[in-house]
């Protein structure tokens, strides 16, 4: 044992746990992938055309996991001893289990709404980011053993470590202390995003000298996904360390990262998946010497740092502060081309239907071409090259530069990567105490600061020499030669691989928020009342002056500013010692994102017209009882937001440029009914049932300003859209769920779920709910209905089983065995999301079909773990 | 032991740990290899269009052995401002055709490009003689970029269906018309319709009442814009619709029609001169905006002389009673600094018949004005080959004005001959600057 490297007195074993730790990092942080994807299931830039869609590729099983605690079993072994007054309803809540964990593959949402009303937080810091709303579990993924006991609530509630919001707050505790001691080893696979998942956990707890440590990693790869052409490789690391200095005070430190390249799915019409004949059909990957070569690849990592002074100054008080610091990249890559035929393969001059009444023998020819030929159905990437590699072409005056003449093979096709990357820190401190054994306060406030750089990078040239950073939607519109330049500080740029081009800007978001909660008991009741203010500025910063906009693009635009907050209160009524009747309310504003207020943020800083606060009201009523045998939740629900922004661009090729559609006084009502039910009908047989019933409706009539990319001229000021009771789309509005589950006394369990999703419905494009639409239409022509009707997708049923079963081996190691097979029956014709296109001929509503996404069909999940 | 078992345990973390190394990294392809167009069946554009002509039906071109298969062109028109669409022009020695392409972009002015043959179809559309069906990335090899094409110039009663029309030599040809201007019924218009976006056919007039069809798209950029009040140069692709032809722009700054209109004639000094004749008729007296073409002795003045291409005012007596000849250019504002500089030749040389005056008091009348004579330019003589041409050099004007004048002045080319001194004589070129 002396003279082993791994012989160190107990004394030394904190700092040499650093020093172990820190090499453990440095080659970790050192990883050329970075960024990260929404997994939230709610909006991203589409691959092509930068136009907002959902996102397919990220729901797996780990999103859910990590939203969602796992299987209830594992959270009742887990979850005992968590601070839940009665008054607050915990993780554990049947409906909630349920419906993150069933409904989650069918995009449920729960009441309906986006993630900007869904806070995340780890130790207490909120993580979602500041230009969009949205907080990304993917940040962690691969971090299920460390963050798999997020603590969430539904609804309006009282919280100890924030305001909250309307939606469901979540909080992450990743102090080093509070991780269950002991190590814990798995591997899976499966055959959805990844195929394989290797994790790796080490807890110390809380040890004698007062240090306590956690280390995790985790890899996660397929070559191949559940979807054609999509790929996945993905690594994970985190340490939390935790040093008690004495019994009042104890400072943590917490870094992790996600670091996930994949290769990403693209919507397609339906008439290209019935063409491919499978409705996982990926338009985004073409064949490159035999192998499948994606051209969507995301490539996130953003670490993130946070370090945590924990303040007990006496049993009944508790001060909690953090900062946090983040950075990384995010990134997803898309072709790019100038001058040249469209590559992708299902854009929709090249489908038979276009051809149908003109060129009946054309669209004969496509069909077989669709049908036979890869080149023809995926991308053809050697006809991109073979272009790309004789495109002789001459650059005149380059960079700006009188004679500077640059001759060389001009790429007329690209790969780029489109960045997202931020830089954030953010402080935050809570201070709560029990006054009196009846009587809580808790205060609050935060800081933050972010910065998303937006810039493109070439990320391949395909075989030519160089790529000219042109504008080719303004080169077309102008007789001004320079009209096309995007920055006119660079005129006639050449840029090659890891250079950056078409638009480089910053947009800055500085947050301050101040918030207090009070909570009373009495002997048949508690109650609470909370309320928040918060002060919320942004500007965009522009890196490049482009042409059409010399005098709006460069530089730091005006700063928009706006004052916010709300109140909350709820109470609890204690019938008896296991029925409760709750009711909880809120009215909060939220200043518009970034995102939702610029026009065109990569052209110029113009904001949409009339910017406000968006307002929300949130009420509920609930039943909830704890019975020996039954537990259940009842509850009634009402939500109304108003003065929301909505905001998309598409490219329309008729005008030959990106077009920006932004509706302001977006009003939305749901109202809606949440039942979840759990039943011992004897020691080992438990059933499970949940329901939800949602009406989730847009109750305005918006106005619209519809703006060109490449002019100030606006198509189209205060149009009045028709959407009053269109429903709220991309999610089922009503689910149900309903299990078995089976626990042996020896160690194993079997169950089975049956699900069902109704009033699935695409969100409506609101420009097709317009008096300009209907033009000279009349209520008889079969058009008019064509243009107004709402799409609604099928209902859908699916039907998952599981199995569980773990050893004991010399009382000291445990092996479990998890297995899950989802969608037994193989129902591939559920589908789950998608969007009515934007781009809409009036007359000839079929031209531009709606593009779905389908719920995966059968897929399984088999982990094996082992814990000591 | 009890102490060390943690960090044996954290052990088993490396590997996991060490592993992330390896994953993230993004696959990286190879270049493939690139396919090669082949060449060789070459036939110029003539012989190409001849093709046609042969067999009287569309020519569908295949890759059989010994078949014609490359054409070589430079493309003298491109869609970048969106006057064309999907179309191209290109041109070499012996002609020029239409393109049509399979899709837009890719191809740029200038561009000196083979054309695979093979897949693509030679046959007339209404009157137009085109490659139909080519696709730039699997029928186009560019070989090099910046070549310039020099435009025929043109007069508009040349655009007949002999010239231009199907089986015409000059179809589809850059073409400079000069001293045209566009219809006074038009001349209130745009160029086409930027908002419906439809495409507009314009008239285009000389001061002799011929007239052609400059054609626009509604797409283009120069779309909204007005069309010029005056008249000057016009440069463009001379195409063919039916039984006439139609001009498109392929730059909108090659359409120069500033000067003043037919019948008007408002002509103030200028401050720079630049003549190429090339508006000359043979044969026929030089009539140039501004200019002063008259004689003080004999019956003849400068006639136009057109040489293949190349034109120029030309003195000729060919043995007749004897004549003084004088070509005076507009009135130029002096500002201290310009130079002459001209292009002269001789035919069948017996005498120097060619001097240069300038004059600061001449109005019309030459007989009532002072000249001066310019010395120092270097004038086609007797040693020079007939018809070369002889650039005079830069001649420095201020020597021979009075000294400090800050008035205007007029040069004058003046022949001077008779039945025994008959060397005829050709000015081109005269520069002011």
């Amino acid at each position: 044992m002396h003279g082993s490297p791994f012989t160190i007195p107990q004394r030394a074993a904190g700092p040499s746990y650093a020093i172990w730790l820190a090499l453990l990092f440095i080659p970790a942080l050192s990883l050329p992938v970075l960024a990260q994807t929404d997994s939230t299931g709610a909006v991203r830039r589409d691959s092509s055309l930068l136009m907002v869609v959902p996102d397919t590729s990220t729901i797996d099983q780990d999103i859910r996991a990590g939203s969602f605690t796992v299987g209830a079993s594992d959270l009742d072994a887990e979850i005992t001893g968590q601070d839940v007054s009665g008054i607050l309803r915990s993780s554990r809540d049947v409906f909630d289990a349920t419906a993150g964990y069933n409904f989650g593959a069918a995009r449920f949402r729960v009441r309906g709404l986006g993630g900007e009303f869904n806070p995340v937080s780890i130790n207490g810091i909120v993580m979602n980011d500041l230009e969009n709303g949205y907080a990304s579990w993917s940040l962690w993924g691969g971090l299920n053993d460390v963050t798999r006991w997020a603590e969430s609530r539904t609804g309006v509630s009282a919280s100890p470590y924030g305001f909250g919001s309307i939606g469901r707050w979540s909080n992450i505790d990743l102090r080093a202390s509070n991780l269950r001691k002991g190590t814990r080893l798995s591997y899976a696979s499966a055959n959805r995003t990844y195929r394989n998942r290797a994790m790796a956990t080490y807890n110390t707890g809380l040890m004698a000298n007062g240090w306590a440590f956690s280390l995790s990693g985790s890899l996660r790869w397929s070559d191949e996904g559940y979807v054609p052409g999509t790929f996945y490789n993905a690594g994970a690391y985190f340490l939390s360390a935790e040093k008690k200095i004495n019994d009042k005070h104890s400072i943590g430190f917490v870094g992790f990262g996600s670091p996930i390249v994949s290769g990403r799915q693209g919507l397609a019409v339906a008439e290209a998946q019935t063409l491919a004949g499978d409705h996982y059909y990926n338009p985004n990957w073409g064949w490159q010497d035999g192998k499948k070569r994606n051209a969507n690849v995301s490539n996130d990592h953003k670490p993130v740092f946070i370090l945590s002074h924990y303040f007990k100054p006496d049993e009944r008080t508790k001060w909690n502060t953090s900062v946090l610091y983040t950075f990384g990249r995010d990134g997803y890559t898309a072709l790019n081309w100038y001058d040249a035929p469209d590559p992708r393969p299902d854009y929709y001059r090249y489908l038979p239907s276009y051809y149908e009444e003109t060129a009946p023998w054309v669209a004969a020819q496509l069909t077989q071409a669709w049908q036979n030929d890869p080149n023809t159905s995926q991308i053809d990437w050697a006809q991109l090259y073979f272009a790309n590699g004789k495109n002789l072409y001459t650059v005149k005056d380059a960079e700006g530069i009188a004679g500077n003449d640059v001759t060389g093979m001009r790429s007329k096709y690209i790969v780029e990567d489109r960045r997202a990357d931020p830089t954030r820190i953010a402080a935050n401190s809570v201070w709560s105490r029990n006054i009196t054994d009846e009587l809580g306060l808790t205060v609050g406030g935060s800081y933050n600061s972010q910065k998303t750089r937006y810039f493109k990078v070439i990320d391949d040239l395909l075989g030519g020499d160089f790529w000219l950073d042109l504008d080719q939607f303004a080169a077309r519109d102008s007789d001004d030669p320079n009209a096309a330049q995007n920055d006119l500080n660079t005129p006639n740029h050449i840029v090659r691989v890891g250079d950056e081009f078409g638009y480089d800007y910053d947009i800055r978001t500085n947050q301050a928020n101040l918030f207090g909660q009070v909570d009373r008991k009495w002997r048949k009741v508690e109650g609470y009342f909370g309320a928040s203010v918060t002060s919320t500025v942004f500007w965009r910063d522009g890196h490049f002056r482009k042409a059409l906009f010399p005098d709006n693009s460069f530089g730091k635009s005006e700063k928009q500013s706006f004052l916010h907050g709300g109140v909350k209160a709820g109470a609890v009524y204690k019938i008896s010692g296991r029925e409760y009747i709750t009711a909880n309310a809120a009215f909060l504003s939220n200043a518009p994102t970034a995102r939702t207020a610029y026009l065109s943020p990569r052209t110029r800083d113009a904001v949409v017209d009339g910017l406000t606060t968006e307002k929300a009201f949130s009420g509920d009523i609930s039943y909830e009882a704890r019975m020996r045998r039954v537990k259940g939740r009842a509850t009634l629900y009402y939500v109304h937001t108003s003065d929301g922004i909505w905001s998309r661009s598409f490219y329309h090729d008729v005008y030959r440029t990106f077009v920006n559609y932004s509706m302001t006084g977006v009003s939305e009502d749901h109202l809606g009914l949440e039942l979840g039910a759990q039943i011992k009908v004897s020691p080992t047989l438990e059933a499970t049932a949940a329901y939800a019933e949602g009406q989730y409706v847009y109750s305005s009539r918006p106005t619209a300003t519809v703006t060109r990319d490449n002019s100030d001229t606006a198509l189209a000021v205060g149009r009045t859209v028709y959407w009053k009771n269109f429903r709220v789309g991309g999610m089922p509005q009503r689910a149900a769920s309903a299990g078995l589950r089976y626990n042996a006394p020896k160690y194993w369990s079997i169950g089975a779920n049956a699900n069902y999703f109704g009033n699935i419905y695409l969100d409506p494009n609101p420009d097709r709910r317009t008096a300009e639409a209907l033009g000279n239409l009349v209520v008889e022509d079969p058009q008019w209905n064509a243009l107004l009707e709402q799409t609604k997708l099928d209902d859908g049923f699916t039907v998952d089983l599981f199995f569980t079963k773990s050893w004991r081996v010399k009382h000291k190691y445990r092996i479990g065995l998890n297995l899950s097979v989802s969608n037994v029956l193989d129902n591939t014709d559920l589908v789950t999301g998608g969007y009515e296109q934007l781009r809409y001929v009036p007359k000839e509503i079929d031209k531009f079909p709606p593009k779905l996404s389908y719920m995966y069909g059968r897929t399984y999940y088999a982990m094996v773990t082992l814990s000591f | 032991m009890q102490r060390i078992r943690p960090l044996n345990r954290s052990g088993l973390l490396a590997l996991p740990l060490l592993l992330v190394l390896a994953s993230g990294c993004k696959k990286e392809f190879d270049t493939p290899p690139v396919r090669t167009i082949p060449g060789g069946g070459v036939v110029t554009i003539a012989q190409l269009k001849a093709l046609y002509f042969n067999q009287l039906t569309p020519v569908h071109f295949s890759d059989t052995a010994g078949a014609v298969n490359t054409v070589y062109g430079v493309v003298t028109a491109d869609e970048q401002n969106g006057n064309l669409y999907k179309n191209l022009y290109i041109q070499d020695h012996t002609g020029a055709i239409a393109i049509r392409l399979l899709s837009s972009g890719g191809l740029y002015q200038g561009d000196s490009i083979r054309i695979y043959l093979p897949g693509t179809v030679l046959s007339p559309y209404n009157g137009l003689m085109q490659i139909d069906s080519v696709d730039v990335d699997n029928n186009v090899v560019k070989q090099a970029t910046g070549v310039t094409i020099t435009p025929r110039p043109t007069l508009i009663s040349e655009l007949t269906n002999a010239n231009f029309g199907l089986g015409g030599p000059y179809q589809s040809m850059l073409v400079k018309l000069s001293g045209v201007q566009f219809a006074a019924s038009d001349t209130g218009l745009t160029y086409a319709d930027p908002v419906t976006q439809q495409t507009l056919n314009r008239t285009l007039e000389d001061c002799n009442g011929n007239t052609t069809i400059v054609r626009n798209s509604g797409y283009a950029n120069f779309a909204g814009q007005n069309l010029p009040n005056g008249k000057g140069v016009f440069t463009g692709i001379a195409s063919w619709f039916g039984s006439a032809a139609q001009l498109y722009i392929r730059n909108i700054n090659e359409v120069q029609l500033n000067g003043p209109r037919c019948g008007e004639s408002t002509c103030d000094p200028v401050a720079t001169l630049s003549e190429d004749f090339s508006t000359v008729t043979n044969n026929i007296p030089v009539t140039l905006e501004c200019w002063t073409n008259t004689f003080t002795e004999g019956s003849v003045a400068w006639r136009g002389k057109v040489a293949d291409t190349d034109r120029s005012a030309e003195a000729r007596i060919s043995l007749g009673p004897a004549s003084t000849m004088w070509l005076i250019t507009p009135e130029i504002a002096f500002n201290g600094t310009q130079q002459l500089s001209f292009s002269s030749a001789k035919v069948n040389w017996v005498h120097d018949g060619l001097t240069v005056w300038v004059s600061t008091d001449f109005s019309g009348n030459v007989t009532a004005a002072t000249w001066t004579q310019v010395t120092g330019a270097s004038i086609a003589g007797q040693v020079d080959a007939d018809g070369a041409w002889v650039n005079s050099g830069p001649v420095t004007l201020a020597s021979f004005l009075p000294s400090g004048y800050s008035g205007n002045f007029v040069i004058a080319f003046k022949y001077q001959g008779d039945a025994a001194n008959s060397t005829t004589y050709r000015v081109d070129n005269v520069q002011v600057n």
